[in-house]
């Protein structure tokens, strides 16, 4: 009773201004109340809002169905009588019954179109069946239901404007609504209540129909359909409709977004023209993995080079402090490789080089002579001292090399560093009298 | 219910679904250095593709850039290793 009294000092606010036709407004705000409410006894005189009103109370014993048709009786009559009254009476009536409904804001201008066929029996089925042509199959089968729900506002709708005795002023309330915002919004506001207190379902299907409308704006449908389950009891239809949209279009961007990275992909891929996502990606993983392998393989040719061509060295700077202390500058090339995928070509430079220095800490400097060593390297082989002592150790480890080259990748790793290590312990003891022997002839 | 069965059937038309889509990227993803090492797990499909297109490009960079020093060291050094390198390269 307080709710009613509280609509009522609206109404009694409204009551104030002039003209008549306010008492339909004073009728209508308990009956939402008692819709709200869900059984409270409501004081209405109108027979139709008080069987809406019994309606209420065998609420878990009438179906869906007979709610639904009952719920859309009172749209329509409000549309009826109260729009057709607003068409005569000037604005102040408007303006002072809106702040009776509870609820907010204005809904956005698209939802009068679909609001527009509350009243409209027969054009609705029509255009419902027009969403029918819009080419996703979501759409098509929401059109189903649109019609399916169209048929169902058809009959009461006609049964109302029988019963009420308004039948030539119905059309005319319809074009009112459509033509009009603010008596749309009432009406919209006003039949919001009902649907609140009630199951589910009737709303479900207006949604809808909705939902078809929607998709019949060129909306992106299959996110609106999405929404369907989200939505609060509770919350405006404005309010979803606004988050839908947003979410709409957050979701088309978000697509956008990832087709244009798909193109940009596609062209980066070789001799690409797959048209789905699938196989595209599937390239993608496949060109990515052997592009990969053949930076690796490069590298690791790169990194074998030095030993070949010393004056690669230069792209390896920190080897030279490695020269002095031969068994540590191993983890030290690693680290220091300026080769991008360093795991396997580092293995192969230092492994194969540093056999070859090892008897270089005899040698005074061992930087500059190893720079004078690669210069000369490329045009003579035999002047120095050093290039004879490095000569003997070539085929010596050329040869593993050879065999290596066969063997399959991993192994081929393993087994090269096994050799390195190996070799290199070696030649320290070994070397020694091999370059003494070198040395003692020149 | 009614979106989920209408999508379903819709992808189904198309012969992928949403599942399959999502593996690929992942797979895409741990090719991804980038992405790889950084520890958050959610990464969106498009930031995956966008750094799958990235580090393609400096795959290219980094293939061009090998391949130019390898064609100059098998210009200079001699026949032999030329071979070697060669055979690795074409292995």
């Amino acid at each position: 009773m307080e709710l009613l009294w509280q609509d009522g000092q609206v109404v009694v606010k409204s009551q104030r201004s002039p003209r008549k036709p306010h008492d339909h407004s004073v009728n209508l705000s308990p009956s939402v109340a008692a819709a709200v409410r869900g059984g409270s006894p409501a004081p209405v005189g109108d027979p139709l809002l008080l069987q809406h009103h019994h309606q209420q109370q065998l609420e878990d014993a009438v179906n869906n169905n007979h709610l639904f048709i009952q719920e859309d009786e009172m749209s329509s009559w409000l549309f009826s009588d109260f729009c057709s009254d607003l068409l005569l009476p000037s604005a102040p009536v408007v303006t002072s019954s809106v702040p009776s409904c509870p609820l907010p804001a204005l809904p956005p201008p698209k939802r009068l179109d679909s609001f527009g066929h509350f009243s409209r029996p027969n054009p609705l089925a029509d255009e419902a069946t027009v969403v029918d042509s819009s080419d996703t199959p979501m759409a098509t089968r929401a059109s189903e239901d649109a019609t399916r729900v169209g048929a169902q506002f058809a009959s009461p709708v006609v049964r109302a404007a029988s019963s009420r005795d308004q039948a030539g002023t119905s059309p005319s309330s319809a074009s009112s609504a459509s033509a009009d915002p603010i008596p749309s919004t009432k009406t919209e506001d006003v039949a919001c209540p009902p649907k609140v207190a009630e199951d589910g379902a009737p709303e479900e299907r207006k949604r809808k129909a909705r939902d078809c409308d929607w998709s019949n704006d060129g909306e992106d449908v299959e996110p609106v359909l999405n929404d369907d389950k989200r939505v609060s009891r509770g919350s405006s239809s404005t309010k979803r409709s606004r988050a839908a949209e947003v979410h709409n279009q957050s979701e088309r961007r978000r697509r956008d977004r990832i087709n244009e990275k798909m193109r940009a992909l596609q062209e980066l891929i070789p001799h690409c023209n797959k048209a789905d996502k699938a196989s595209m990606l599937d390239e993608a993983i496949g060109y990515l993995k052997s592009l990969q392998m053949q930076v690796q393989m490069m590298s690791m040719g790169c990194g074998m080079m030095p030993m070949m061509f010393p004056g690669m060295q230069q792209y390896i700077p920190h080897t030279g402090m490695g020269m002095n202390r031969p068994m540590i500058p191993f983890p030290n090339v690693f680290n220091s490789s300026t080769l991008p995928t360093a795991s396997v070509g580092p293995h192969m430079g230092p492994g194969s080089r540093f056999p070859a220095f090892q008897m270089s800490p005899r040698i005074p400097a061992p930087d500059p002579s190893r720079i004078l060593h690669s210069s000369q390297s490329d045009a003579t082989l035999s002047s120095s001292s050093l290039q004879n002592s490095n000569l003997p150790r070539m085929p010596g480890f050329m040869d593993p090399y050879q065999n290596f080259f066969g063997l399959p990748h991993m192994h081929f790793h393993f087994q090269l560093s096994q050799a390195s290590t190996s070799s290199s312990a070696k030649p320290t003891t070994s070397k020694a009298g091999e370059t003494s022997q070198k040395e003692s002839p020149d | 219910m009614s979106s989920r069965r209408s999508r379903s059937r819709q992808s189904a038309g198309s012969g992928i679904t949403d599942d399959q889509i999502a593996e690929l990227v992942t797979r895409l993803q741990q090719l991804l250095p980038e992405i790889r090492s950084r520890c958050s797990d959610k990464v969106s499909a498009s930031k995956v593709l966008q750094e799958t297109c990235n580090y393609i490009r400096s795959l290219h960079r980094e293939v061009d850039d090998l391949s130019e020093r390898l064609s100059e060291l098998l210009a200079t050094s001699d026949n032999a290793q030329a071979a070697i390198i060669r055979s690795l390269l074409t292995q």
